[in-house]
């Protein structure tokens, strides 16, 4: 029984039906799966309520797929199938409406639930007219009660019975979940500091939104306006308030954006991400060279969905054999799940390819791997050098964190500083540096410096005046 | 069977509003009643459209994932007879402008019938270092923004000149199709 049931990031979707070998695989995040079911199976141009009852029911269907693990459990490799005769219609890169759209983002992690259970409903629908479905929801059905004036959840009640909504769940992979009250201007604090340095960092990807020159945690109209941009490029409503869509909306845009710099090759090192083929890998193999076929496979998965993502772990487990058989199909490849030489070059070229297309300002990334062990007082060297000067950057954005200077030895002046972040972020104060406490710095510190980096023409979050110097004008 | 006839007039009535189009200003919302219920007639004897409203739609551009929007990505919009509506460039967030395009008027989407309540567009994505990729049969409804998202790929050197097109075709919607079977 799984409790503390998380929305999931992704699902993994069989384009066919359950037994089509045929069928592929796409692994696509799980709210844009759901705008693409709402777009397939019910009309825009409904009445809101009828459309809000039909993404309820889709959610709740999705997530009982999941939940239950229906087919995986039956030794499936995936969570659902877009056959019309078992799930829900699903069409891989068709568009999505836009009002759709912004209800989801709106609903994405609620779904509902028979009163006392906690298992999302298995919501069966049908569309009410070619076929009915006893104890299910009529989705033309819907259309007419909203338009007598019921509620969603009334819609709902008709037709499931005796059922609750459990709103806002829990997100998988979000850090902070959403605070519960929307952020707006005159909002002050620690949210909405980590919400600025975000938009900073998405603003190097996305230049049209504004930089936001101090991020002090006070949401003031330079915020705002940033704020409105990126509600504008992810259409959202542009209302320049941080409610849970647009909250939500920021962590997955960001966790994306750093998902691709954390897979850098300048990051790796350099022995893992040589294309020399070696010695043929498969399942039960273990060592860097299933690390380097890994981290390919995952970098290659970043363009293309139907490779699955992969835990870069150097164990060759099924997941890895999966992923295999899927490259070596989409390059035409017969599907061994085998690495010989020629999977292994063109995997690698198939990296390389991708690779080289990124924008070479994607490419830098400017922060030190853990020195793989902890730093603490006595500590000496090029890690301790480099951990101060990321305090020191940080502390200017953070007055919390006392000034460190560089020296090159871990002394008490540092110490304090490493505790006043380990406070100021809510991790244990353990008086010294281990990989979690590393990874924070180093990962905030990135996303400093990487946010104050601006593009050519992008406002610099600050008005000009004739004083201001030469630098950005 | 059904299908087929389903298809054929989704022919007509794209063939109707090439006409349309042709012979009226683009930008005209209001279409008049005669021009469309010429030549629209539907096999199953319904009704023609009375009338035609407009929707819109948007292109956003990316790459890994859309964590790198793509700026300047030509877009082609067409008819899915063949004729260039629209030729637009993506911004630095890798959008498009808004295209405002015909569709069947809204109250064929409110009741359930055999008049399709879509119109149907083809669109092109061009950039240079990436497939092409083709987007055939696009829904537009009345009122609605549809955003069509492109995960643009990039071209290897090696990749020969056959293999640079990627083409997506989009399905009738189940209310549609009759494929709405009870889950």
């Amino acid at each position: 029984m799984k409790f503390n049931f998380t929305i999931p990031e992704n699902i993994v979707v069989h384009l066919g039906s359950p037994d089509d070998p045929t069928a592929r695989n796409v692994t696509v995040p799980f709210t844009d799966y759901i705008k693409n079911v709402a777009s397939s199976e019910i009309y825009p141009t409904w009445p809101e309520n009828a459309i809000r009852a039909n993404i309820y029911a889709q959610i709740s269907f999705a997530l009982n797929r999941i939940f239950t693990e229906y087919y995986r459990a039956r030794g499936y490799n995936f969570d659902i199938t877009n056959s019309t005769q078992y799930d829900q219609s699903f069409v891989y890169e068709r568009d999505i409406f836009d009002n759709i759209s912004r209800i989801v983002d709106d609903i994405f992690n609620s779904y509902i639930v028979r009163s006392g259970d906690i298992t999302p409903l298995y919501a069966r629908y049908c569309n009410g007219t070619t076929s009915t479905c006893p104890g299910g929801m009529s989705q033309w059905g819907s259309v007419s009660l909203a338009n007598q004036g019921y509620t969603p959840f009334r819609i709902l009640t008709s037709y499931y019975g005796d059922i609750s909504l459990v709103e806002n769940a829990p997100v998988a992979n979000v850090p902070e979940s959403y605070p519960g009250t929307p952020l707006r201007v005159g909002d002050s604090g620690l949210d909405v500091k980590l919400l600025q340095i975000a938009l900073n960092r998405i603003s190097k990807n996305y230049p049209a939104i504004p930089k936001i020159a101090y991020p002090d945690g006070f949401f003031d109209p330079v915020t705002e306006s940033a704020v409105k941009e990126f509600q504008n490029i992810f259409n959202l409503t542009q209302d320049g308030v941080v409610g849970r869509a647009t909250w939500y909306k920021v962590a997955s845009v960001i966790a994306g954006i750093k998902r691709l710099s954390e897979l850098d090759p300048e990051r790796i090192p350099s022995e893992l991400v040589s294309g020399q083929f070696k010695e043929v890998l498969e399942e039960g193999d273990s060592g860097t060279g299933v690390i380097a076929l890994q981290y390919f496979l995952t970098f290659i998965a970043e363009f293309n969905d139907f490779i699955p993502q992969v835990a870069i772990d150097g164990s060759f487990g099924p997941q890895t054999t999966n992923a295999v058989k899927q490259f070596q199909r989409s390059v035409g490849l017969p599907e061994t799940g085998i690495v010989d030489k020629t999977t292994w070059d063109s995997l690698y070229s198939s990296f390389l390819t991708k690779y080289n297309s990124l924008p070479a300002e994607y490419r830098t990334s400017a922060t030190a791997p853990y020195p793989g062990e902890p730093l603490t007082i006595g500590s000496s060297g090029e890690s301790v050098t480099t951990l101060q000067r990321y305090l020191q950057l940080i502390g200017r954005t953070f007055p919390e964190i006392p000034e460190v200077e560089i020296t090159g030895t871990f002394d008490t002046q540092t110490l304090n500083a490493v505790n006043a972040y380990a406070r100021e972020f809510g991790l244990p104060e353990r008086g010294d540096v281990n990989y979690v406490l590393w990874n924070s710095i180093s990962n905030l510190y990135s996303d400093l410096l990487q946010g104050e980096e601006k593009s050519f023409g992008q406002y610099p979050g600050y008005p000009l005046s004739e004083n201001s110097g030469t630098q950005n004008a | 069977m059904q299908m087929n006839n389903r298809k054929n007039d989704f022919a007509e009535f794209n063939a109707a509003l090439d006409r349309l189009m042709r012979g009226g200003s683009f930008t005209e919302p209001a279409v008049p009643t005669a021009t469309l219920s010429e030549g629209a007639d539907f096999k199953d004897g319904t009704a023609p459209h009375q009338n035609a409203a407009l929707g819109t739609l948007i292109l956003q551009v990316s790459t890994a994932s859309g964590s790198v929007p793509i700026q300047g990505a030509r877009v082609t919009v067409m008819q899915t007879g063949g004729s260039v509506l629209d030729t637009l460039t993506t911004n630095n967030s890798g959008k498009t402008a808004p295209i405002s395009l015909y569709a069947p008027a809204l109250q064929y989407s409110q009741t359930p019938g055999n008049v399709i309540p879509y119109s149907t567009y083809n669109i092109r994505i061009e950039k240079p270092g990436y497939y092409t990729q083709e987007f055939l049969n696009v829904p537009i409804f009345a009122g609605i923004e549809s955003i069509q998202y492109v995960s643009l790929d990039p071209l290897g050197e090696d990749a020969l000149p056959g293999d640079r097109l990627t083409v997506n075709e989009s399905q009738p919607n189940v209310l549609m199709s009759g494929e709405g079977v009870e889950k």
